[in-house]
């Protein structure tokens, strides 16, 4: 395991790479000057002139993404961000705390409302209760997350006064406080990825509560629930991880919305501001990052197949 | 006038009416953190290095300038104990407030004085402009800083005074540290943006807040307070200024009672807010006008008849009808400078232009005398601001009946603000431009803004305006610049925006305005 460990990390360099490259070209091909949007509307072409050579970006492109390349790969570092005035790692360093623990909750949010409504929708299967949770999760996959979080602020924040409409407070600060501060945003990405779980726990949970071995656990006479609990739902969850893989990437991805709308100073919200200002250092160290997490969380997902099916080994 | 356009212009006169500060307020009290919420994070804090208005509006209580300006629009001293002006408009002489302390502990000497404004001069192309006939600037003693020129200048105390890229005073030793090798300024940053204001810069998380605190050493002008100029009272123990980008989200936070303030409120949130019994909601302004400036230095517009063409195409109270919600958010005037700004509102130079009524009949008929033969016309804009996507929309479509073959081409502001300054890019381009406190300060005025607005009558025109140092000859000319600009029409004027300034009721002491300054403002609990 060790070994196929190792084999797919070292893939994943020619992965990032690839994309590193990418994002660079991509980032100078889009119009817009960061230059000219740092100095403001007065700032003449003589001034937006000095800044672009304190930038380095009156350099020809490929000795800007030679330079750029050579000191991430042999120093590992990725430049200094234009508007935040400080290295790159630091920026996207600091804002990893709240999109990791957005991303968490909503994830755990997600997974345990999707698998609960899916094993309660399969198991009452045709009934009203499965049309109500398939109905839940058909409005939980159709409504915008950021139309869902401002009714989550209308309402929680505005209305009732439980939670803040906006801001965070790091965990250091405060546990509980956090939780407060992130509590509508993690409903507001938990409920989205928890559609698209409950429909997939359902069906392959339906699969395989018609499996010869559900029948026969049942014929034995053993209890319903420690049937589809103990029996079924550990085979039911192969194809819902991969579901849940896929979410989590979508969840990290629906954090860039939701931490626009909450107003939280999150790796999501830099990354949009940071294509805003055309901040490149920045756009280029995130999509790294993100490519990096995507690497590593297939191969967490991997990891766990292997350990829920036997018969799946990587040696 | 069309009836239309009358009503709206009465309405937003009566809307403006009310703004006067209103009766007895209770006594100040000191204490409190107000939290305000921005609709960004500022690209820096040092006022000399860049302009965005976020920035002026956290910065401008931690730096402050020789000059300020009073209600009224007059120019007044701040960090200046006093200025006179001698030898023909020429030699500058300013004394130095004694006993102003940075917040580093130092005082504040003409050295200062000097350092600054040789940086101001280094980095802000207007101050280059006004002062290219200056000799010499010197620091004769501790507390004197002394400007001379070789021709009169009526620009230069404006340019002092005035908000934009102003001539903020530093420490000398924080400017001698931010030099690059070749001894060229670089931006302030951190520890070393230390100014003479009534609060402090304490901390700043990008992103995140930025807070300021109260400047125990600050000593404040003993005047009485008068907008910018006079006594500025620290009474708050703190501001926290926290980017919130989401509009709908700082109107939510501003009802919920999260923040104390909203900056850059949505339009929409107008009626929504004046109903809400716990927040004062009023319209002030104006920031800026709602305009498409041509391009004049290739296509078309070049032809000043093509362009009075689109504005005869045009009905500018449509434009901004459709641009706004609400007809509380717009004035509708041909002065370039708003009423606010006192002796340079003309509401009158160019009315009959301005409120021409759409002529579609004429502007084809002009359109057919010139060269313009039905070539595509670029007109770039953004939906980053509603007004500038929704006014080029109405417009262009009123320009096509014309005659006109306008496109729209949309993407963000970084694209627009880029793309403008390349004059293959576009015909037309969307923007705000506002007043600045002088008319010599409107960089859409000069030839090198993007636009290109080089007309020979008016460079002369600002020629005089910069040479002319007696007020009322001064104000003469400004009357003249707007006159021409409505002869020449270097760009499409809509209407002014104006401002909802909303806050709510434990704040006391707020100056309707839209400059959102914090001192002498307190909280109650």
């Amino acid at each position: 395991m060790a070994r196929y460990i190792g084999r797919r990390l070292f893939a994943a360099v020619p992965l990032v790479l690839i994309v590193a490259t990418l994002v660079f070209v991509l980032a100078r091909i889009v119009p817009g000057d960061p230059v000219a949007l740092l100095l403001g509307d007065q700032a003449s072409t003589e001034d937006i002139a000095r800044t672009r050579a304190q930038l380095g970006l009156d350099r020809p492109l490929p000795v800007q993404y030679a330079l750029w390349l050579s000191r991430a790969v042999l120093h590992l570092d990725m430049g200094q961000s234009f508007y935040l005035k400080r290295p790159v790692v630091q920026a996207i360093v600091q804002r990893i705390e709240p999109t990791f623990l957005l991303a968490a909750l909503g994830a755990a949010l997600a997974i345990a409302i999707g698998v609960s409504l899916g094993i309660l929708a399969a198991v009452h299967r045709n009934t009203v209760v499965d049309g109500a949770v398939m109905l839940m999760a058909l409005a939980g996959l159709s409504v915008p997350s950021f139309l869902f979080g401002l009714i989550l602020i209308l309402v929680f924040a505005v209305r009732f006064h439980v939670f803040p409409s906006s801001g965070y407070v790091p965990v250091q600060d405060g546990w509980t406080a956090t939780l407060r501060y992130l509590a509508l945003p993690a409903v507001t990405i938990g409920v989205g990825g928890a559609g698209i779980i409950a429909r997939i726990t359902r069906s392959s949970m339906l699969d395989v509560l018609r499996a010869p071995y559900v029948q026969t656990a049942r014929s034995k006479g053993l209890p319903g629930r420690g049937v589809v609990l103990k029996h079924a739902l550990r085979n039911a969850l192969i194809p819902t991880m991969t579901v849940i893989s896929l979410t989590i990437a979508s969840l990290v991805a629906g954090t860039l919305v939701v931490e626009t709308v909450f107003a939280i100073p999150g790796s999501g919200r830099l990354v949009v501001q940071s294509v805003a200002r055309r901040d490149y250092p920045v756009i280029q160290g995130a999509v790294m990052f993100v490519a990096l997490l995507y690497v590593l969380v297939n191969l967490i997902m991997d990891v766990l197949y292997a350990y829920l099916d036997p018969r799946v080994r990587y040696d | 006038m069309p009836r239309s356009l009358a009503c709206a212009v009465v309405i937003a006169i009566l809307t403006f009416g009310t703004l006067a500060p209103g009766g007895a307020q209770p006594s100040p009290q000191r204490g409190g953190v107000m939290r305000v919420a921005t609709n960004a994070d500022p690209p820096g804090l040092d006022l000399m290095w860049q302009t965005s208005t976020i920035s002026l509006n956290i910065s401008q209580h931690v730096f402050e300038t020789l000059l300020t300006l009073d209600a009224q629009k007059r120019i007044a001293p701040e960090l200046a104990e006093s200025y006179a002006v001698s030898n023909g408009g020429k030699t500058f002489t300013f004394k130095v407030r004694p006993g102003v302390k940075f917040h580093n502990g130092a005082e504040m000497t003409s050295a200062d004085v000097l350092g600054s404004f040789q940086r101001w001069l280094a980095l802000s192309s207007r101050a280059r402009q006004i002062l290219k006939d200056m000799t010499s600037a010197t620091a004769p003693d501790k507390s004197t800083f002394v400007v001379e020129l070789s021709q009169p200048n009526g620009a230069f105390l404006p340019a002092l005074a005035i908000p934009n890229q102003r001539m903020v005073v530093f420490p000398k030793s924080a400017l001698d540290k931010n030099r690059d090798s070749s001894g060229k300024p670089l931006e302030l940053k951190g520890a070393d943006l230390i100014g003479t204001g009534p609060y402090r810069l304490a901390e700043w998380k990008p992103d995140q807040y930025v807070r300021l605190v109260r400047f125990a050493g600050y000593t404040s002008r003993p005047e009485p307070s008068n907008y910018m100029a006079g006594a500025r009272h620290a009474y708050l123990d703190e501001i926290r200024f926290v980017p919130v980008p989401d509009d709908l989200t700082r109107v939510a936070g501003l009802i919920s009672g999260e923040y104390d303030l909203a900056l850059s409120l949505p339009g929409s949130a107008v009626d929504q807010l004046k109903a809400n019994p716990a927040i004062v909601a009023q319209i002030v302004g104006p920031g800026s006008a709602a305009v498409g400036v041509f391009n004049k230095k290739r296509g078309p517009f070049v032809d000043m008849q093509v362009r009075r063409a689109a504005w005869l195409a045009v009905d500018p109270q449509k434009v901004m009808a459709g641009a706004f919600d609400n007809a509380l958010l717009y004035r509708l005037t041909p002065a370039l400078a708003g009423k606010e700004w006192g002796v340079w509102a003309f509401p009158n130079v160019g009315a009959d232009v301005y409120a021409h009524g759409r002529d579609v009949a004429k502007a084809r008929e002009l359109l057919r005398e010139t060269a313009y033969k039905g070539e595509p016309l670029r007109w770039i804009t953004t939906r980053d601001y509603a007004y500038m996507y929704r006014s080029a929309l109405v417009a262009s479509d009123e320009m096509k009946e014309a005659g006109f073959n306008v496109r729209l081409v949309v993407s963000d502001w970084a694209t627009v603000i880029s793309d403008r300054n390349n004059p293959d890019r576009y015909e037309i381009f969307s923007t705000g431009i506002g007043f600045e406190g002088d008319p010599t300060s409107t960089a859409a005025f000069t030839p090198g803004w993007p636009g290109w607005y080089d007309s020979p009558r008016n460079n002369k025109n600002y020629e005089a305006l910069v040479a002319t140092v007696e007020p009322t000859k001064r104000r003469e000319l400004a009357k003249d610049q707007q006159r021409l600009f409505w002869d020449e029409i270097p760009y499409l004027r809509f209407g002014e925006v104006l401002t909802l300034l909303a806050y709510r009721k434990n704040i006391q002491g707020m100056y309707p305005d839209n400059s959102y300054y914090l001192w002498n403002v307190w909280l109650t609990k």
